[in-house]
């Protein structure tokens, strides 16, 4: 906040003895000079400003009159005094209330008492424009960080209901399975039980996987997922990943095919992310490829290595691709889920490749399929 | 005359809770009809004829609300095959969403009411309350 001893202009000021042809020769010699204070023993008792000066000497006989004075004579003896501590606002209104006769004149600033200097008006307006336009930029600063939270916390609240319902539902289903294959226990139905049974598991199966994903989510968020480094075989851990792939694939016509350096390929990472984020490639592989194939492919690529995972997929709309990696995609619009699963594990995919050290990337072909990208770099030994 | 057994069409994206509620409502003794996933069950609805609609919420593609309304524009449109005055088929919401959410989305789009998923009794009593009647 501006105060009105930051906004002193000038010191101009003439003991109170003066004669009123000395000031007016300045005045005359000083073209810039608007306003004097009349000092006695440092403290000011009157104002002489220009224009009041030069009207009073320019009357008929005026010079004459008071050419000789003190200059005390033809001083505004009561001017408008602030306080140095003042604020701006508060100046500018005291200065705006005074009587027309004196509302431009200059302002004097004291401090206990004793003169510091004079502020102009003409300053002081210009001086508040500016302080102005500083406010509102900095509200305008303001409320678009208000604005940018305010989405940050719907986001968070979307974010809830939708872990919410994920969790819910298959509890729900755990529920209703349990109690139905209870009653089809008292009529002694065994297969029905058994039917019952192993859709409760599968629901508290999948219950399992969406905790754990919760749960990998939000140790990233809060940084404590933590690396666990060591030398390993990447050739053999994909060609593993194929047979799993294989398996998901089953009941497919969809083709996995591995394509592997010829050579085993060492590098120093953490083996058991890499499957986990490479486990979801596939997995996404799978499951929105109809017929065709999906392939894993191993590259060496410098000191590291790069994993191609491509489909021949529904893809991904160009719109979709930037949506894909943020936590419940598909819950931009809260209503409507454009796909199967909970949507996050891609989110959790890219999370974990940065903390490798890596990149996740996807290139797509709406309706021709997709490739997922991940490049791993060796660590450094002894880095964790 | 004994009046036929009532019709439930359930509507959802997940075959285990299309499953759970198939057999709850069958054990119950109504005639139950699943059609999976928002896609077609306009044409299903027109073609089933239910006493009830249960409807999930969270679908892809398109919300139960949504489908809800859409629902409702069918049975408008059709041609009144029957002699009497086309009827409106209740339908009720069927979620694990938040209870108070459920209750907003039935005020807002003027469906029946709302069933939350989880509480097998309930889903009982209420499909006999909105149904009028026992099976």
């Amino acid at each position: 906040m501006l105060l009105a001893g930051d906004l002193v202009t000038s010191q101009q000021s003439v003991p109170s003895a003066m004669l009123v042809r000395q000031l007016a020769d300045r005045f005359f010699e000083e073209p810039e000079l608007d306003a004097v204070a009349l000092l006695e023993d440092g403290r000011a008792c009157g104002l002489v400003t220009r224009p009041k000066l030069l009207l009073k000497l320019l009357r008929n006989f005026g010079y004459e009159l008071f050419a000789r004075r003190p200059v005390l004579r033809v001083a505004n003896p009561e001017p408008l005094r602030v306080e140095a501590a003042a604020p701006l606002a508060e100046v500018m209104e005291r200065a705006l209330c005074r009587p027309r006769a004196v509302v431009y004149d200059e302002v004097l600033v004291e401090d206990s008492g004793r003169f510091r200097g004079l502020i102009s008006v003409r300053d002081l307006a210009l001086q508040q424009s500016q302080a102005l336009a500083a406010s509102l930029a900095q509200r305008e600063v303001a409320s678009a960080r208000a604005a940018e939270l305010e989405r940050e916390g719907a986001m968070r609240a979307r974010f809830l209901a939708h872990v919410t319902h994920e969790l819910r539902s298959p509890v729900n289903a755990i529920i209703g399975l349990a109690e139905l294959a209870q009653r089809a226990g008292e009529r002694g139905q065994v297969e029905v039980v058994n039917e019952r049974l192993s859709l409760l598991h599968s629901s508290a199966a999948g219950l399992r996987g969406i905790v754990g994903n919760v749960l990998d989510l939000s140790k990233m968020d809060a940084g404590k997922m933590e690396l666990v480094p060591e030398r390993f075989d990447l050739s053999k851990l994909v060609a593993e990943l194929g047979e799993t792939a294989r398996v998901l694939a089953r009941k497919k016509p969809v083709e996995v095919e591995v394509e592997l350096p010829p050579e085993p390929l060492t590098l120093r990472s953490d083996p058991q992310k890499i499957r986990q984020i490479a486990l979801n490639l596939a997995g996404n592989a799978v499951k929105f490829t109809d017929r065709g194939r999906v392939v894993l492919a191993l590259a060496r690529d410098g000191e590291g290595a790069a994993l191609r995972v491509s489909d021949t997929g529904i893809g991904i709309r160009p719109e979709d691709l930037e949506r894909l990696f943020v936590p419940f995609r598909q819950c931009e619009d809260a209503q409507v889920r454009r796909h199967e699963g909970t949507g996050l594990g891609l989110a959790i995919a890219r999370n974990m490749a940065e903390l490798i050290g890596g990149r996740l990337t996807v290139e797509s072909s709406y309706g021709r399929g997709s490739t997922f990208t991940l490049t791993i770099p060796s660590l450094p030994e002894r880095s964790t | 005359m004994v009046p036929a057994r009532p019709t439930v069409l359930v509507i959802d994206d997940d075959s285990t809770h299309l499953y759970l509620t198939r057999s709850l409502l069958e054990d119950e003794g109504y005639r139950v009809h699943c059609h999976q996933g928002a896609f077609g069950a306009t044409q299903c609805l027109m073609e089933v004829s239910p006493d009830l609609v249960l409807l999930d919420v969270n679908m892809p593609g398109l919300s139960g609300e949504n489908l809800a309304q859409l629902l409702k524009r069918a049975q408008d449109r059709a041609p009144t095959r029957a002699p009497a005055a086309p009827r409106r088929v209740p339908i009720v919401l069927y979620s694990s969403n938040d209870e108070d959410a459920l209750r907003q989305s039935v005020l807002d789009h003027g469906l029946t009411g709302y069933v939350c998923k989880g509480d097998p009794p309930k889903l009982r009593e209420r499909v006999r309350a909105f149904l009028g009647r026992a099976p």
